[in-house]
């Protein structure tokens, strides 16, 4: 074929694949439309719509061919990379944590509810629902005292006589009433939501399962003045639309806030307030040295051992190499909990086998060290991988045309097969590194940030984002608007490590390339 | 973006409404006259102990009532997946936890109230009602109560400690690795160390007399709480206590016979009884001289969601169904803690010398509490306990820090 040009879906093959694909992007797309119709949200609809349309748009033409093989990847990168991100910095401008996780209606309601108490010696019925010859909802009450049947309507409580009940006191029928079945309760509980059944001035006759009680409600919200008042002891809650609180006059907050922005306040509690930033910068100091120390320590490990099996003269190298998988192949989740209990300083092998008296997880070196020598025996084999690679595809005339010139071991390690290897390496390196600054399986498992020194609240081998995690789901409670900011802070840190040091590499790439 | 109610709850009367919140509608904007719909099923959300028993127990309620029940089981991440769920309008109906959660749900608005009429309230122990109870309202139905005791390997100690100096002797005497395990771990464990504390008169936020507990009065380094950090350390020296006791250890360890004594739970009789060791449960003793050791009561429960698509199904089931005493009974029998309801509780101990054990241990029982400010407790008091076994501080000092960290914690939240 002379004409190099991609003739689309030229093979019948490609057309049945690409059809196929199409039909399950559709048929998602559908699926998940569903949901969003009941939700009414239209914007949502509106941006899915969006996206299937540029799927389909892409695939079904024949030209920008790159586009068809940027869109997929760039759609997971929106999806599942810049996302999460947006909402990170979303929350991290936000109060969300425990007692702020609810909009301000739905704080209001949860409060006013907490006001609705049983009438002291009160009434108490078993409830049937039905619906008057006129169509209005009628709670159709039994007393439980004395079996008397009662009507209940927005007018209030009327005697209700010639009920059939059945064994229990409940009304099943009722004259000139349309009992409903319990599925129709169970359908229409809605309408229920909306009757309220007076007794008094503030007392009515509240609906709990198929039971009802005479019961008084005490508080109320107001909207002129945003504030919720309980008449039973006086309070007066004022709304603060800073703080996301229902306040008192002295301060004090109603049991359920709502969801606020806050502003920059997270950012400059990390910023301002000693308590947190002086861990803060201590913890990233050893965050940089656990980053740092894990990349090289795996490093120099996997190059010594890739190095000597790369080695012509070298026998059972295939043996070697299976061995040196393991720890890479096996869940680093089982590893890191093996290597937890093997540093327990009563029973841990590592104490037992070198007869050490260790208390690992007590002091902070120790459990540094503790950390560094379980993830390194985790991380060198990648090391080990990634390094017999690049050797193996190394220019062998360089080797030789130094070994010519003179240089040998050492020498030619430093002066050739390092610069030669660093290349290729370097931006493995730089992720390595990244992905050590927020191993939070490392730490969480191996040592879960101890020790603590007592009353700290950061512990001696905390990464930031353990440190992070444990803010927004330790067993404090949870602060996810801080617990963001801190990751943002996290992220802004890692790229700008990784912008700098890839910066480095292309400097490095143009000297040796 | 406000929804129904703040427009008509300036009538106070409108909260009397059948249910204070209906509907997994988050719709917000054009809700003013939605029903929301009947899915047809109840949902209730377990852990992963419960979940089975749960299936039986909701059959009855399926044929008597007849709506559907769903039993959702959520392993390990129950009381955060339900909170992530309810404060976006999702989620279950129902959620069974313990009653330590309900200061949080209460405080985030996720959960209702329920109100149980007086002779229901009378039928249940107190003590279980009260440990569902947040500023003045009950928010859970209880069904079952555990708290910690001392399991006692008989072959090995035959006679029961009546004091922790006994206990220690005994230990001592029983010839074995260890005097006792109970779960102290890296991190110390404030639940496990608490009858040890109370024994010797430390308590954590001062009871006003009817379970009210005041966040602003710390005990931890009372008097008591200082007494009981300074034998915590001394203990720690002795080598009783270990922070390298936990989970992973305590009890594998009494089934191993490497230990006499274990201050545990229900949960660790299934292991017990699996290795066919002859044990007794009683209460844990208290230091010679000073209180009885109380431990925390636990007390597992029904919360209903205030988002519950079928609000009035599911109040009809923990207010109604829930406490039916041949229920307490099925539940009590499948998951081997004493019942909420006396009546149920009575039956079931009868001949049941474990049972009765545990009930003995947790006659001076006191709910952990559940107000948000226990949350700031956990750390800084189980790092204190470590600290004092470890030798690393002494009592005094561990019960000082700690007791600045709950106050500086209490105050900032």
């Amino acid at each position: 074929m002379l004409d190099q040009r991609p003739q689309g879906s030229a093979t019948a093959a490609g057309l049945i694949i690409k059809i196929g694909v199409l039909a399950v992007v559709a048929a998602l797309a559908v699926w998940a439309a569903m949901p969003l119709i009941a939700a009414e949200a239209w914007w949502g609809l509106a941006l899915e719509a969006a996206v299937v349309a540029v799927v389909f748009y892409v695939y079904l033409q024949r030209r920008a061919i790159q586009l068809k093989y940027l869109v997929p990847g760039t759609l997971l990168l929106i999806a599942f990379q810049i996302l999460p991100v947006v909402l990170t910095i979303g929350t991290s401008f936000s109060n969300y944590g425990d007692g702020h996780r609810v909009d301000k209606e739905q704080a209001t309601e949860a409060i006013i509810a907490a006001g609705v108490q049983q009438t002291p010696g009160g009434a108490t019925y078993l409830l049937a629902v039905g619906e008057s010859a006129a169509g209005e909802l009628t709670l159709l009450l039994t007393d439980e005292a004395d079996g008397s049947t009662w009507a209940g309507t927005e007018e209030g409580l009327t005697e209700l006589d010639g009920a059939t009940v059945d064994a229990t006191g409940r009304v099943t029928a009722a004259p000139d009433y349309t009992v409903w079945t319990l599925a129709e309760l169970g359908e229409r509980q809605g309408e229920l939501t909306e009757l309220a059944v007076p007794t008094g001035p503030e007392s009515g006759i509240k609906v709990q399962g198929l039971s009802a009680f005479e019961g008084h409600s005490t508080r109320s919200y107001d909207e002129g003045c945003d504030c919720i008042t309980d008449t039973a002891t006086g309070t007066v809650w004022h709304a603060d639309d800073e703080t996301g609180s229902f306040l008192t006059e002295d301060g004090q907050a109603a049991l359920v806030g709502w969801r606020v922005n806050i502003g920059a306040d997270n950012y400059l509690a990390v910023l301002t307030d000693p308590d947190i930033r002086g861990p803060f910068l201590g913890i990233f100091a050893w965050n940089v040295m656990f980053a740092a120390g894990s990349v090289l320590l795996t490093f120099a490990i996997g190059l010594g051992t890739a190095m000597a099996l790369n080695k012509p003269d070298m026998r059972g190298t295939k043996v070697y190499r299976t061995i040196m998988i393991l720890p890479y192949a096996m869940p680093s989740f089982a590893m890191l909990l093996v290597w937890a209990q093997m540093f327990n300083r009563d029973f841990g092998l590592v104490n037992d086998l070198f007869n050490l008296n260790v208390n690992w997880y007590g002091g902070t070196w120790s459990a540094r060290a503790m950390v560094l020598i379980a993830n390194t025996w985790l991380g060198w084999p990648y090391m080990f991988l990634i390094s017999l690679g690049a050797l193996q595809a190394l220019p062998s005339d360089s080797l030789e045309a130094a070994r010519i010139d003179g240089a040998t071991g050492v020498t030619a390690f430093r002066k050739i097969t390092l610069p030669l290897l660093l290349i290729a390496l370097t931006p493995l390196l730089i992720s390595s590194f990244a992905f050590n600054f927020n191993n939070f399986n490392a730490i969480e498992l191996l040592s879960g940030g101890h020790p603590f020194g007592a009353g700290d609240a950061v512990g001696g081998t905390d990464l930031l984002i353990t440190y992070a995690f444990r803010q927004a789901f330790g067993s404090s409670s949870a602060d996810y608007g801080f617990a963001s900011a801190i990751s943002v802070f996290i992220f802004l840190i890692v790229a700008t490590i990784s912008a700098v040091m890839f910066r480095f590499t292309r400097n490095q790439e143009d000297v040796y390339a | 973006m406000r929804r129904r109610t703040l427009g008509i709850t300036a009538a106070s009367a409108a909260a009397l409404g059948a249910a204070a919140a209906c509907g997994s509608d988050d719709g917000g904007d054009s809700s003013s006259e939605e029903t929301s719909a009947f899915s047809g099923e109840l949902v209730i959300w377990a852990d992963e102990t419960r979940t089975s028993v749960l299936k039986e127990f909701v059959k009855d309620f399926e044929t008597s009532v007849g709506v559907k029940v769903t039993v959702e089981e959520h392993v390990e991440t129950l009381r955060e997946d339900f909170l992530t769920a309810a404060e976006q309008g999702q989620g279950p109906d129902i959620v069974v936890g313990a009653h330590d959660w309900s200061g949080q749900f209460a405080a985030d608005g996720v959960i209702s109230p329920v109100t149980l009429a007086d002779d229901k309230k009378a039928a249940l122990s107190e003590a279980s009602v009260k440990a569902f109870t947040v500023d003045g309202n009950v928010y859970g139905v209880p069904y079952a109560l555990e708290n910690l005791a001392l399991i006692r390997n008989t072959d090995l100690a035959p006679t029961a400690p009546a004091t922790f100096e006994e206990l220690v002797t005994a230990g001592e005497a029983a010839g074995t690795d260890e005097v006792l395990t109970m779960e102290v771990g890296v991190d110390g464990n404030a639940y496990s160390a608490y009858p040890l504390f109370s024994s010797m008169g430390g308590y954590l936020f001062k009871d006003d007399g009817t379970g009210t507990l005041d966040p602003n009065d710390v005990g931890v380094d009372s008097e008591g709480g200082i007494a009981a950090f300074e034998k915590f350390a001394e203990l720690g020296a002795a080598g009783v206590l270990k922070t390298t006791y936990d989970a992973s250890n305590v009890i594998p360890f009494f089934v191993d016979q490497k230990t006499a004594f274990m201050i545990s739970g229900p949960w660790a009789l299934t292991d017990v009884q699996g290795a066919g060791l002859n044990y007794e449960v009683t209460a844990i003793p208290g230091f010679e001289g000073e209180g009885p050791a109380a431990p925390f009561l636990g007390v597992q429960g029904f919360y209903v969601s205030a988002t519950a698509a079928n609000a009035v199904f599911a109040q009809e089931f923990v207010t109604n169904y829930v406490l039916a005493e041949d229920l307490q009974l099925k539940l009590a029998e499948a998951g081997g803690r004493l019942p909420a309801l006396t009546a149920a509780a009575e039956t079931y101990s009868e001949g049941n010398t474990d049972v009765q054990g545990f009930a003995a241990a947790g006659e001076d029982a006191v709910p952990m509490p559940n107000i948000p400010a226990m949350n700031a407790v956990w750390e800084p008091f189980g790092r204190a306990q470590a600290d004092a076994v470890d030798g690393v501080s002494t009592g005094e000092e561990a019960a000082a820090t700690a007791a600045q960290s709950i106050r500086d914690a209490v105050a900032g939240s």
